[in-house]
């Protein structure tokens, strides 16, 4: 099968798999942070194990763990949820994007999408028989979402707009103006915001995150998705949840009834202690992250590539057009010469096939070594081709 | 409520058509689904063994089927245990039973779209069908004077109705009754006689006191059963939300891309135990069944002796029965041993 004919997905997995062959691999692609889960909450969990294993979990969580997703909600995100009704604990983020969608969408609907974003929100889409409407954004806009391209990307038929911030894998955030322009949308028209907020600790440069649920007339209709996966290191667990007015949380809680049922109450428990445990690793992993980011950005900058300033998330979107490769046969040849996995752009979005995602997840020396073999590879494109 | 959402939350009202009958000949039954399965206490080196992989830095994504060992493990008991004959690669492992059934449903209703379900199943079926509908489904009458199985004839009658997908129990998790032989070696004709394909819940098999011969493993049947259940039951699991799902070639890979879709992976932590137990030889719980079975005897007794109506049912775990007066009542679960006892 050709690149082209390829889903997304199956181009990533692809990759991932073909990176496994190789036992000096540096994985820049995954979203998968190196470092381990706090100790604190795995002592949490093994308590759970031994005290907990019997107890029964309602399908949207156990109500200590709803009422520490309220207080960190409130705290972080400056909106408040009842733990009661506007609150469901789901199998990480990607459940609880799935639970959004098919809560929002029916067969027919669209979903204004703007690109480039993380294939599987298409994914979700296909699956419950929607559409999806994108919005193009440019590195020159910095990868920017046009409330005014939204608007005009609106038809009869949509119901619902995704906003990712920090948006994967651009790295942009949504600014407050932007924000409150989508909400003046979807009240207009009638339409459910999808939040993907699980980026929202993560922005640099003094950025700040502002959720689209915090915003006036913004509550009533947004359902906001976070996890704990990649702030905490927990991706293996599965914690993730969604926030929402009750009204539409009903939906969301009756599909997480017949998807899953309640998530793994070990889990759970881990998920409590994340939010309620000291936070002092947190912001450890966040002070390397900021400082893995500058490392990644001199490397790309000693390279002579351009890149979409990342302002959030944990990710750099490099533009490498200059190669004159497509950005899927760019990550082959990367992976298999160099042993350097990066996500393809055009995995994300087929308008961004000139772009490779760059993560900063891996220790210092690796992020060194993994960008100086990336080097050597477009090094000796440009002396081959002499560009 | 923003207009729109109330078409999704009509498709998603959970199969009103659907719903339990209230069976006329004994009474009314309402379905326990918080215990299904018995608990225990979890031994503690299979606790360490779990802590122990987790400070080890086992606590990142694993592959989206499960871990490879872990299904090389849910293969061989499988085949042990008389289930099924798949390879490790055929296994997927699920976020519960839930989500197996779950991935089942959606994915095989896909290339098989009129689906026939025996109207007195687990809750959790109705649930699943209900994310996003087939086109058509068809009921199968389940009496009680059956346990609640549907007859071969009903399931008959549903292929020759064009039913290309069976969603069965066996044994029952309302009764705990088991297809017999004969009746097991006729549905795997009718599967090849129709072209159809069987989702088959044998999530109750480890508490069947009666042989429990598998349609999976009927030799005409191959390729034509999605086996499903928990991954471990009886062992104090169930909260861990640890499901499994065996399936042919043709829909593996549409199984394997909606869980991915789903949910990327089944929790480690989860995973991990269930490897710590089978590494521990502790996987087999004839035991346990041999106690439960005496409970429910006892229960039986009990049942009878106030006029109950027992229905079929050859499981030690549950117990199925009906008041005198048609009152609503739980299913009797002998399931918890020392923490419940059974329960009207």
């Amino acid at each position: 099968m050709s690149n082209k004919a390829k889903r997304g997905t199956e181009i990533l997995y692809g990759l991932i798999g073909e990176a496994r062959q190789y036992d000096d691999a540096i994985i820049l692609g995954r979203g998968d942070p190196d470092f381990d889960t706090p100790a604190h909450i795995i002592d949490a969990a093994r308590h759970a194990m031994e005290h907990s294993s019997g107890e029964a979990s309602p399908p949207e969580g156990i109500l200590p763990l709803r009422r520490a997703i309220s207080d960190r909600v409130a705290r972080r995100n400056g909106v408040v949820y009842d733990p009661a009704d506007e609150i469901v604990f789901t199998n990480g983020g990607q459940e609880a994007l799935m639970l959004m969608i098919a809560a929002t969408l029916a067969p027919g609907d669209e979903i204004i999408v703007p690109e480039p974003n993380y294939n599987t929100y298409k994914d979700a889409v296909a699956f419950v028989g929607a559409s999806v409407v994108s919005v193009k954004t440019s590195a020159e806009q910095a990868f920017r979402t046009d409330p005014a391209e939204v608007r005009a990307a609106l038809t009869a038929r949509t119901k619902a707009i995704l906003l990712v911030s920090p948006n994967n894998p651009a790295a942009s955030v949504i600014s407050r103006a932007d924000q409150e322009a989508f909400i003046a949308i979807a009240r207009e028209r009638g339409l459910v915001l999808i939040a993907d907020d699980i980026y929202d600790v993560l922005t640099y440069d003094g950025i700040e995150h502002v959720s689209a649920a915090s915003l006036p007339g913004g509550r009533e209709r947004t359902l906001t998705l976070n996890a704990l996966s990649k702030t905490y290191a927990m991706t293996g667990w599965r914690t993730g949840w969604v926030t929402g007015p009750a009204d539409l949380m009903a939906t969301v809680r009756a599909l997480k009834a017949g998807v899953s049922g309640p998530a793994s109450i070990v889990a759970q428990y881990a998920a409590l202690a994340a939010l309620t445990g000291p936070q002092d690793e947190l912001e450890r992993m966040r002070s390397a992250y900021i400082e893995r980011r500058r490392i990644v950005l001199d490397a790309v900058k000693a390279m002579g590539l351009s890149f979409g300033q990342p302002q959030g998330g944990q990710f750099v979107f490099v533009d490498v057009s200059e190669t004159g490769m497509d950005s899927v046969e760019l990550a082959q040849k990367v992976l298999r010469e160099e042993h350097v996995l990066a996500y393809p752009g055009g995995a994300f979005s087929p308008d961004m096939s000139n772009f490779v995602r760059v993560t900063f997840l891996q220790s210092e020396d690796k992020l060194r070594d993994g960008m100086a073999r990336f080097k050597r590879v477009v090094d000796d494109i440009r002396r081959t081709t002499g560009q | 409520m923003i207009d729109h959402l109330r078409e999704v939350q009509r498709r998603t009202a959970m199969n009103d058509d659907l719903s339990t009958p209230a069976p006329t000949l004994v009474g009314r039954f309402a379905f326990d689904v918080a215990s299904d399965q018995p608990s225990a206490d979890l031994p503690l080196d299979v606790l360490d063994g779990v802590t122990k992989a987790l400070f080890a830095g086992q606590t990142h994504y694993v592959d989206v089927p499960g871990m490879g060992r872990l299904r090389q493990l849910l293969s061989d008991h499988l085949r042990v245990t008389e289930r099924a004959d798949v390879a490790a690669d055929a296994v997927v492992v699920t976020a519960g039973i839930q989500e197996a059934r779950f991935l089942a449903i959606q994915v095989l209703s896909e290339t098989y779209p009129v689906v026939a379900v025996p109207e007195v199943v687990h809750p959790g079926i109705r649930n699943a069908l209900g994310v996003r509908r087939p086109h058509e489904v068809l009921r199968l009458s389940a009496a009680p004077e059956d346990g609640y199985l549907a007859p071969i004839g009903a399931i008959e009658e549903a292929l020759e109705a064009g039913a290309k997908l069976l969603v069965l129990e066996t044994p029952s998790r309302l009764s705990g009754a088991t297809y017999d032989a004969q009746s097991v070696r006729t549905i795997a004709d009718l599967l090849v006689k129709h072209d159809a394909h069987a989702i088959l819940d044998t999530g109750f098999a480890a508490w069947s006191e009666a042989p429990m011969p598998s349609l999976a493993l009927q030799p005409n049947a191959e390729g034509r059963v999605t086996l499903i259940s928990e991954a471990l039951p009886g062992v104090g699991l169930e909260a861990w939300s640890l499901g499994v799902l065996a399936t042919s070639s043709e829909h593996l890979a549409g199984i394997t891309k909606l869980k991915q879709i789903m949910s990327i992976c089944t929790s480690t932590p989860s995973q991990l135990a269930a490897i710590e137990f089978f590494d521990r030889g502790l996987q087999d719980v004839t035991s346990v069944r041999n106690s439960l079975a005496k409970a429910r005897r006892e229960a039986v007794e009990q049942a009878m002796a106030v006029g109950a109506t027992v229905v079929p049912g050859s499981c030690a775990n549950v117990l199925a029965v009906a008041t005198i007066d048609g009152t609503p009542v739980g299913a009797a679960d002998g399931s918890v041993s020392e923490r419940r006892a059974w329960r009207v």
